[in-house]
């Protein structure tokens, strides 16, 4: 049976890295995992302003260095490591397929694997020449034409590529009937 | 324990192929199975549906003394 799907729904999917059906067993869990994920971070929000203002009335650069770091560091690696920790516990991010479909399975995951590697690599070449700009005056034209800076972002997609190949073959699941 | 393993391989339906008929997960199948999560009633009767059968009979439970 084929629901279609919300964008509501795709967002979430998305969020949480479900391939499969959203269904009430998922959905309910998800709820679950993301009540737990705004706990986590409302506590981490009170506790952080409450620190860096303390460490502001002392040193107000280093404060404010400490919250944009933690700030970027909790909520990619606490909040995001729990919320992929959970899903993949509860195996709400497995991609399930019959045997007979395990090689076309393979062949999407290289797909998405090379599709990734483009997009990781080309926006952070972008990111990096406006970045540079911002850091040290160098022009974002002599990022984009520099062949170190080329080759380093070209080895950087492939390795992300080949990372979430492997992760998606990880999820991969052939399912034998 | 319901009967829902016992009236899907009556129909020689996978768990695999009896959530792609229903729209839900396979795993969602294996836990409703193994007793581990309680289906909505909407759900339940989906699975009923497609295995040919009633409520009372895949989820009511009874006793030995009652039978």
């Amino acid at each position: 049976m084929k629901v279609k799907e919300t964008f509501g729904t795709k967002i979430i999917k998305h969020f949480y890295g479900i391939p499969g059906v959203l269904d009430e067993h998922a959905r309910q869990e998800v709820n679950r995992i993301g009540s737990n994920a705004y706990l986590m971070l409302v506590s981490y929000l009170l506790v952080s302003t409450l620190i860096v203002l303390l460490i502001s009335i002392q040193h107000l650069e280093n404060a404010f260095w400490i919250l944009v770091f933690s700030n970027i560091i909790v909520p990619i690696y606490g909040i995001n490591g729990y919320v992929l920790v959970a899903t993949n516990r509860l195996h709400l991010a497995d991609k399930e397929v019959r045997s007979q479909n395990y090689a076309d399975a393979v062949k999407r995951n290289i797909i998405h694997g090379i599709g990734r590697a483009v997009y990781f690599g080309i926006t952070m070449f972008l990111f990096t020449s406006i970045t540079n700009w911002f850091i040290d005056g160098t022009r974002p034209i002599q990022t984009l034409t520099s062949i170190h800076e080329l080759v380093r972002w070209l080895l950087a997609g492939v390795l992300f590529g080949v990372l979430m190949f492997a992760y998606d073959m990880k999820r991969t699941k052939r399912i034998r009937e | 324990m319901n009967r829902v393993k016992e009236y899907r391989k009556k129909q020689k339906l996978s768990q695999f192929s009896l959530a792609e008929k229903i729209g839900v997960a396979r795993q969602t199948i294996n836990l409703i199975e193994n007793d581990k999560y309680n289906p909505s009633l909407n759900l339940c009767i989906r699975i009923a549906k497609v295995l040919g059968t009633d409520l009372n009979t895949l989820f009511w439970e009874v006793d030995d003394n009652e039978s």
